[in-house]
């Protein structure tokens, strides 16, 4: 309770002078401070927010940084939570980096890197080596620098964390942007970008993208670059990255430079150091005041590039960050040159190439590429073994698949053979007796249809034909013009009652089987013809069908024509007035017409044209109804027909 | 055949595989001079050409469509024409009233069905019923078909709450289908129902609408693919 209340005090007392002393370098930082001043959290949530404060030192002055850490480190006291120390340590090494204290960050990270624990946290040993890299660029020990690199990228490839590929990555071709190959460090670069597609777009660094326009620049392709630089700046306001955003104005500033536009290189300058002063890192303050010394170089203040350039050798010098003396002197001696003072200049000369001596023997070519070498066959190595491991998983499956089912294919063979034997010699008895059944029904079948078409065709269509063949006859031996013209009237009509009876013949053949229904909507159009005829007579059809019933097509057609002939006989002999077809279905099913005329006795004579009341007789039965007449009262005809099978 | 404009001519057009049905159909025709026969097709995809050809003051109001035609038959070549042509009127000319494959010709566009053996007067008194009502009398055996379908839908809509969807059938529109099945004619449901005889064949025409249904999406892309337009 009472290290509690003294964390807690610390922390009050902390961000008192954080408040006091800094501004909010950006809306993140501020929001994340607001969230500790003002937020009431437990210790493991403060914990928490320090660590997300710290993970902003991209943008926080070195000293803002050192107090967070204090304050994280405080609350860690009595906590077990190794990867929490972990963390605090990491954080330790990037305070000393920005502070200018490589040797004391570099300490950190090999005894972190030595620690067993760490190592089994791929994430946060990662950490450390990516900060060794830094480091080791910082110190211009190239090589080291690049084999660590390589190292990193190798083990996130085999633990498949693309965060930290990306950024071995970006290393590796800074290391090979210090040196000054640039078309290998652009090639690593564009790897790095081609890893952040595939994985995840959001992972785009800033850094990245001015990594390669500071590349572009040096090869002079200023519309590249611009582009990259623009991209830049961009993503670093976006992630408000303070420190990025700096290096972009400056990088900005070099493209300008070299586009001729010195104003606007001015401007960004001016921009970059004022960020600058904000956030610190010595190694970074060097490369500005490089950077601002060749500005001056090419605008002619000789005087003013001499005087900058000379500050930033002294701070390079003290911090021992070597990495940039070289860029730092070749921008003096422009210097000298320009400003005609050429006893400086060949000073300075003399000591650019001793330096260089002693950086190539640090740092060799063929030393470096060895380097890359190594890794790129470690890597197919890799690529390898997997693939063969794969083959022989491949090869495993492939085998016992086939082994299974050839086993199982076996044993199907053999309990199916068995039972096929058994089943043979029923289904041959049971086919034989079918086949005479079938052989029987289908010539009885055959043969009874053939005889109804062709009793249909020759009573309908014969009668029909032989009708029109007749009156064909009349005309060419009696042309006189009265009976040309009835001739002519009932050549018409025999010739429409042809196509009537055809066309209600071939309905019925290609159907399997027809319901009521069908037959009573076919009934109404035959009707609704008639009705021109017999104006005076109102035709109603009722349907009372609970359920349908399918006929087949031969007693479907003789159903139609049974109502066919009730009908025209009502219309014809009876004269009445109304005739009312009831078709009723249920589990059976009956049809009934009646009428309002005279009675049975005056329509019993069969129909010119038709086989009457006989016809009607001979199809019911061969359909296998009830067919009967009624007289009705006062006045009038009932038909019944009513099916007794179905 | 008379290709020339003239504001009064009705422009019509068969699609007939069979040369002897072609030959009767235009010798029936040719006692109207109202009507003018813009083009004779002998396949469905002839007749989808013909018609890309056209000039828009010279394409048929009404087409007279065979069913059974090979490649695409008449019912594909209506559902084509009219996604295409939707101010077109398609009548099908059959050889026997095959009650299915009347009704899928009018789902896909069809206005009305003739028998081929109908006279020149009752081809005549088709097209104006089609000209003025958009659609035949029906049949008692398609306004059967056209109940069942419909009430379906309605119950289909009904059942899953699709409030967005429009009324599939009106109860009017029910009652008219119903005395339609019963074989009466228009005149005298319009009798039975005290409304006149023009209001029960918009009743009608709206029921053919309904019917209408075009698949126009599938039936282009189909179209595009076989190169029939």
């Amino acid at each position: 309770m009472a290290i509690q209340l003294k964390n807690t005090i610390f922390i009050l007392l902390l961000l008192l002078v954080i408040n006091c002393n800094c501004f909010c370098q950006t809306a993140r930082i501020d929001s994340i401070k607001k969230t500790l001043t003002f937020s009431p959290q437990n210790e493991k949530e403060r914990l928490f927010t320090l660590f997300t404060m710290c993970s902003q030192y991209n943008s926080l002055h070195p000293d803002s940084l050192y107090l967070y850490i204090q304050g994280a480190k405080r609350l860690l006291v009595g906590n077990k939570n190794f990867a929490d120390a972990a963390l605090v340590a990491y954080y330790e090494t990037l305070f000393y980096i920005k502070k200018g204290r490589i040797d004391t960050a570099l300490m950190i990270v090999e005894k972190n890197l030595a620690d067993k624990q760490v190592l089994a946290l791929p994430e946060v040993a990662n950490k450390f080596r990516l900060s060794k890299t830094g480091i080791l660029i910082r110190q211009s020990k190239l090589k080291e620098a690049l084999q660590n690199a390589l190292e990193i990228l190798h083990e996130a490839e085999k633990s498949n964390i693309p965060k930290d590929q990306i950024k071995a990555q970006i290393q590796t071709g800074w290391v090979y942007m210090e040196l000054n190959q640039n078309n290998e460090a652009l090639k690593w670069f564009f790897v790095a970008l081609t890893t952040i597609l595939k994985e995840d777009p959001a992972l785009e660094p800033s850094l990245l993208n001015s990594n390669i326009a500071a590349v572009y620049n040096n090869l002079k392709k200023n519309d590249s670059a611009t582009i990259y630089i623009n991209r830049a700046i961009r993503l670093a306001t976006q992630m408000q990255e303070l420190s990025y955003l700096c290096n972009s104005y400056y990088i900005y500033a070099d493209i300008c430079t070299d586009l001729g536009n010195i104003s606007k290189a001015e401007q960004l300058l001016k921009k970059g150091i004022e960020i600058r002063k904000k956030i610190g890192d010595p190694f970074y303050i060097i490369a500005d005041l490089a950077q601002l010394g060749k500005f001056y170089a090419n605008v002619k203040q000789y005087k003013n590039g001499v005087k900058t350039i000379k500050e930033g050798i002294t701070i390079a010098t003290e911090n021992k960050l070597n990495s940039k003396l070289l860029f730092l002197y070749t921008t003096l001696a422009e210097n000298y040159k320009a400003a005609n003072d050429l006893l400086n200049y060949s000073n300075t000369l003399k000591f650019i190439i001793e330096l260089k001596d002693t950086l190539y023997s640090q740092n060799s070519a063929e030393a470096i590429s060895d380097l890359q070498t190594k890794y790129e066959v470690q890597k197919k190595e890799n690529t390898i073994i997997k693939q063969r491991l794969d083959l022989v998983t491949k090869n495993y499956w492939l085998y016992g698949s086939m082994i299974l089912s050839f086993f199982t294919l076996l044993l199907i063979y053999n309990l199916f053979k068995n039972y096929r034997k058994k089943e043979k010699i029923k289904m041959e008895f049971m086919l034989a007796e079918e086949k005479r059944f079938a052989q029987v029904s289908i010539k009885e079948a055959q043969g009874n249809e053939r005889k109804r078409i062709a009793a249909d065709l020759h009573d309908n269509l014969g009668a029909y034909a032989a009708a029109i063949s007749s009156s064909v006859d009349y005309l060419s031996v009696t042309p006189t013009a009265a009976s040309e013209q009835n001739i002519l009237e009932e050549l018409k009509s025999n010739a429409q009652q042809i196509v009537a009876q055809l066309n209600d013949t071939i309905w019925v053949l290609t159907k399997e089987e027809l319901a009521l229904t069908a037959i009573s909507d076919r009934l109404k159009v035959f009707i609704q013809r008639l009705l021109n005829s017999y104006p005076t007579v109102q035709i109603d059809v009722m349907e009372k069908i609970t359920m349908d019933h399918l006929l087949p097509p031969i007693q479907a057609f003789h159903l139609f024509k049974i109502l066919q002939e009730g009908i025209t006989n009502a219309l014809r002999h009876s004269k009445c007035t109304t005739i009312t077809i009831c078709i009723e279905s249920d589990t059976n099913w009956q049809v009934i017409i009646k009428d309002n005329g005279n009675g049975m006795a005056a329509n019993l004579d069969t129909t010119v044209g038709g086989n009457g009341l006989q016809n009607m007789k001979k199809r019911s039965k061969e359909a296998g109804w009830l067919i009967s007449w009624q007289q009705l009262h006062p006045k009038g005809t009932q038909l019944i027909i009513v099916a007794t099978t179905n | 055949m008379s290709s020339t404009i003239n504001s009064k001519k009705i422009n019509i057009a068969l699609v007939e595989d069979n040369k002897l049905n072609q030959h009767t159909f235009i010798q029936k025709i040719s006692l109207f001079p109202s009507l003018a026969l813009v083009f004779t097709a002998n396949s469905g995809h002839q007749c989808l050409e013909e018609l890309k050809g056209l000039p828009h003051q010279l394409l048929p109001k009404v087409i007279f469509m065979d069913i059974e035609m090979p490649v695409i038959n008449g019912i594909e070549t209506i559902h084509l024409a009219k996604a295409l042509y939707p101010t077109i009127h398609f009548i099908i000319l059959t050889v026997f009233d095959d009650d299915e494959k009347i009704f899928e010709a009018i789902k896909a566009g069809a206005s009305g069905y003739l028998l081929k053996h109908e006279f020149a007067t009752v081809i005549n008194e088709a097209i104006i019923n089609v000209l003025d009502y958009s659609g035949a009398p029906m049949s008692p055996a398609i306004a059967r078909k056209a109940l069942n379908l419909l009430s379906k839908q309605q119950l289909f809509v009904a059942e899953t709450s699709l409030s967005s969807l429009p009324e599939m059938i009106t109860n009017r529109e029910q009652e008219i289908l119903q005395h339609t099945i019963n074989g009466w004619d228009a005149k005298r449901i319009a009798v039975e129902l005290c409304i006149s005889v023009l209001t029960v064949r918009k009743h009608i025409a709206n029921i053919y609408t309904k019917l209408h249904v075009t698949s126009k999406a599938q039936i282009i892309s189909l179209a595009h693919k076989n190169h029939w337009v």
